[in-house]
């Protein structure tokens, strides 16, 4: 027997769909107006983002005042409740609030507990005066704090590379497409105090500046990348960042930027570098590690570099930006020796 | 410019409002969608636009001169030499430092000293892979004679470039997809429900399940492997399997709405691929226009499975191992095609197999979920492979498997997304299409409101900013 078949759709003539269509953009226009505000605040800081901010706003208060926005805020609520209910605030994963696509993805203090003869292997051991529960602490904290260039792969080799005595527990706060010159798309200075406060790391390894290359509103402010100005301001962001890290006495190692594939990009990210390394200089307890010597070969972006066994390996990404995991396993061997041999807070705790 | 963004949005209006007031002039309506698509690729990229024009031309060459000569011999010449140069570039710009890399390590093994040796830094174009399937698809069809119209330069450079599949497919095959170039799109039968239909199912799939079970799930278990235990690892597998599934289905899903409101017809991509029985059914319902491109041009040439089971497995092999690469030029991806090869193989023999304990299993009734179960398994490892950010890292991953330890608290938003991610692929047909009609039976203000309200949930509900698709890097 063959199939039921449901009766088809009709075809739409021209005009009938464009009347379908029309509709919808009005209807999006009224319904969405912060949705399309809070797309327009997001865009890159310009002249030309400053009007359309201006003309949204507009358009938003009046269309607020009418009531028009009130069916988002009715079906954000539902969801987040819905989200509550199904247990999202319970959730390290989802600690950065259900809304944020790209969570703050901070991840509850782990022990790393791996054995270098039996390899990866869970270990049952934990501290009697301890609670036994998994997430807790066995040792000095360490933060890894960054945007993409700290999430994935070097994160990832840093934990593994941690993974000797004395076992530090890792917290991870990583965040995607953040750094210091946008904070009204993420602030990365309101998130760290109760993080540092709960967590107390002793050492804190920090990598950002990635998307930093780009213009800044201080109040109503533009300040164009390059331009007169945007250095001290940028100055300023990264020395408050650093002196909040350290606030607590944890020391800092601040990851510069690897030159990039992109002539350009490369430019900046040295820009950038060079304001890292003279803030950390003006903070005590902060160091500036230069990754260029570990991935880049006399200064220049390479894909692949001979590793010291004298292969080739990928040291970074299709995209000409990220690191590879050879890359970043490059980088955490050389992070730990620094760790443990160069008198580290986490070198006492042996 | 990703699908899910107010950029595509007002980009698609705009495209929509000129090329239908365009329509009675079918060569500037033809100008304007080649042009927009160009913009669409600029948008990612311009610096590759010439690339993405030259293999154009070569494909509309080769094709036309292939549908002009007669001579049998020449006509063998010039379609060996388009493939040729057209594989070239893609090795040229996507595998030659994996190659090179790959070539000097062996050296090195072999005891020589490369020393000195500097490998080429070579930008990977987006949408490579796609653009040179098409225009290989463009000439291999001509030469076999089955393109109905005449390549022209405009159909040609618009068959290979044509916005909605540019970046990540459906791969379009010339002789289906060129004769509709040819005819003006017919405006007064746009097929609308299917496509709002599709626009916004694509957009639930990748917006409210891959963006969720990514970064609450996958992400950070595959970015910590060593630190997690069996459950969590076996959470983030199933959780890739529905956000590849989501994404890329997504993806194809939003494309293929797009080219139905411009009056583009384009072939699905995915059937429930998670209820495949078999390795061999997963690869009919999976990624479609891919198996069946490389199934067409690469397998069948081969000499398929006409020639005993020993020639069949070497066939699969080589095109799986083949398939794998085209994904991306590391061997996790070489070793994800040689273990979908192996599983094609067995698959093969034990379908074959007439001894009492096979014909028996597969006479139960239980089989068809068992098989059922068994495959959607195998595909899941498979997707270790294929996730995994290099070779190494593909035994730590398994090894989390059998790490016996509790979990981290895990929010039922996540298990609901997992779950709702893998079974959006068994929405009947026959409902979809019930939903459709009576849709398309309303008032038409009353459908605009409809669909801007499904717009709004899922702005509103979904995450803010969204990843881009998985399928861009390839």
């Amino acid at each position: 027997m063959a199939p039921p078949r449901a009766k088809e759709a009709r075809l739409y003539t021209l005009p009938d769909l464009a009347l379908l269509l029309g509709t919808v953009v009005v209807c999006l226009f009224l319904l969405e107006s912060e949705g399309l505000l809070t797309w327009a605040q997001r865009m890159e800081v310009s002249a030309a983002q400053a009007s359309a901010v201006s003309v949204l706003r507009t358009a938003n208060e009046l269309l607020k005042s009418l009531g028009f926005t009130r069916p988002r805020e009715v079906t954000m609520q539902l969801g987040d409740r819905l989200a509550q209910r199904l247990g999202a605030e319970a959730d390290p994963l989802l600690a950065g609030g259900w809304r944020d696509s790209k969570p703050l993805s901070y991840s509850a203090p782990e022990p790393v507990r791996i054995d270098e003869k039996e390899g990866l292997e869970p270990s049952d051991e934990a501290s009697p005066s301890e609670p036994t529960t998994e997430t807790e602490a066995t040792g000095a904290a360490v933060l890894l704090l960054g945007d993409s260039m700290m999430a994935g792969s070097l994160s990832s080799a840093i934990a593994l590379s941690l993974a000797r005595d004395p076992k530090p527990r890792l917290v991870r706060a990583v965040q995607t497409a953040t750094g210091l010159t946008r904070p009204d798309v993420f602030d990365w200075m309101k998130v760290l105090p109760p993080l540092l406060e709960r967590e107390k790391p002793a050492l804190v390894i920090c990598s950002l500046g990635a998307n930093d290359a780009t213009n800044i509103r201080e109040g109503d402010r533009l300040i164009e990348f390059g331009h007169a100005g945007w250095r001290s301001a940028y100055a300023g962001r990264v020395k408050a960042m650093m002196q909040a890290l350290t606030a607590r006495g944890a020391r800092v190692l601040w990851l510069g930027l690897p030159p990039m594939r992109n002539a350009s990009f490369s430019e900046r990210a040295r820009h950038l570098n060079f304001i890292f390394a003279q803030a950390a200089k003006e903070v005590a307890g902060v160091e500036y590690l230069d990754v260029e010597m570990l991935v880049a070969r006399e200064g220049e972006y390479v894909t692949f570099i001979r590793n010291s066994e004298g292969r080739f390996v990928r040291v970074r990404m299709e995209d000409g930006v990220h690191y590879a995991p050879a890359g970043a396993k490059l980088i955490s061997r050389w992070l730990v020796d620094w760790i443990y041999e160069r008198g580290s807070p986490l070198g006492a705790a042996r | 410019m990703l699908f899910p963004t107010v950029e595509y949005g007002i980009f698609f209006l705009l495209v929509f409002a000129l090329a239908w007031s365009l329509r009675r002039q079918p060569r500037a309506h033809k100008v304007l969608l080649l042009l927009a698509s160009y913009a669409f690729y600029g948008f990612w990229d311009w610096r590759f636009l010439p690339l993405l024009i030259g293999i154009s031309m070569l494909a509309v060459a080769v094709g036309r001169s292939l549908q002009l000569e007669r001579n049998a011999r020449a006509r063998k010449a010039l379609l060996a030499a388009g493939i040729a140069l057209a594989l070239a570039t893609l090795v040229a710009f996507k595998y030659l430092g994996f190659f090179a890399s790959t070539a000097f390590n062996l050296l090195e093994l072999l005891g020589r000293d490369p020393s000195a040796v500097r490998l080429p830094e070579i930008v990977l174009p987006v949408g490579i892979s796609f653009f040179v399937f098409h225009a290989i698809s463009l000439m291999v069809d001509a030469f076999r004679g089955q393109i109905p119209v005449s390549v022209n330069v405009l159909d040609g450079l618009l068959y290979v470039a044509f916005f909605p599949q540019l970046i990540a497919g459906p791969i379009l095959r010339a002789h289906s997809f060129l004769p509709q170039i040819a005819a003006p799109p017919n405006p007064d039968a746009i097929d609308a429900a299917a496509a709002l239909e599709l626009i916004t199912i694509g957009l639930v799939k990748k917006v409210l399940i891959a963006t969720v079970i990514a970064a609450r799930l996958v992400d950070p278990v595959f970015d910590s492997f060593g630190e997690r235990s069996s459950v969590e690892a076996l959470l983030a597998i199933y959780g890739y399997a529905a956000q590849i599934y989501c994404d890329f289905s997504g993806y194809s899903d939003i494309a293929m709405g797009s080219a139905l409101l411009l009056g583009y017809r384009m072939p699905a991509n995915f059937d429930a691929p998670y209820l495949a029985t078999s390795p061999r059914e997963f690869w009919h319902r999976w990624h479609i226009s891919l198996s069946s491109w490389l199934r067409d041009y690469l397998f069948i040439p081969l000499g398929g499975s006409r020639r005993g089971p020993r020639r069949t497995a070497a066939n699969l092999g080589l095109t799986m191992l083949l398939g794998g690469l085209w994904h991306g030029a590391a061997w996790t991806f070489v070793l994800w095609g040689g273990f979908h090869a192996v599983g094609l193989v067995l698959h093969r023999w034990w379908a074959a197999s007439s001894a009492a304990f096979p014909r028996l299993l597969r006479a139960s009734a239980q089989w068809r979920w068992i098989s059922r179960l068994l495959t959607f398994h195998f595909v899941c490892v498979g997707w270790v492979f294929f996730r995994a950010p290099s070779t190494d890292a593909i035994w730590e991953l398994l090894k989390a498997l059998g790490r016996w330890r509790g979990m981290a608290p895990m929010s039922a938003v996540v298990l609901f997304a997992l779950a709702v991610g893998l079974l959006t692929q068994i929405c009947p047909p026959i409902l979809r299409a019930r939903l459709r009609c009576r849709f398309s039976e309303l008032p038409l203000i009353l459908q605009g409101l409809a669909f801007a309200t499904a717009l709004l949930l899922i702005e509103a509900l979904g995450p803010q900013g969204v990843a881009p698709f998985i399928y861009f890097q390839f």
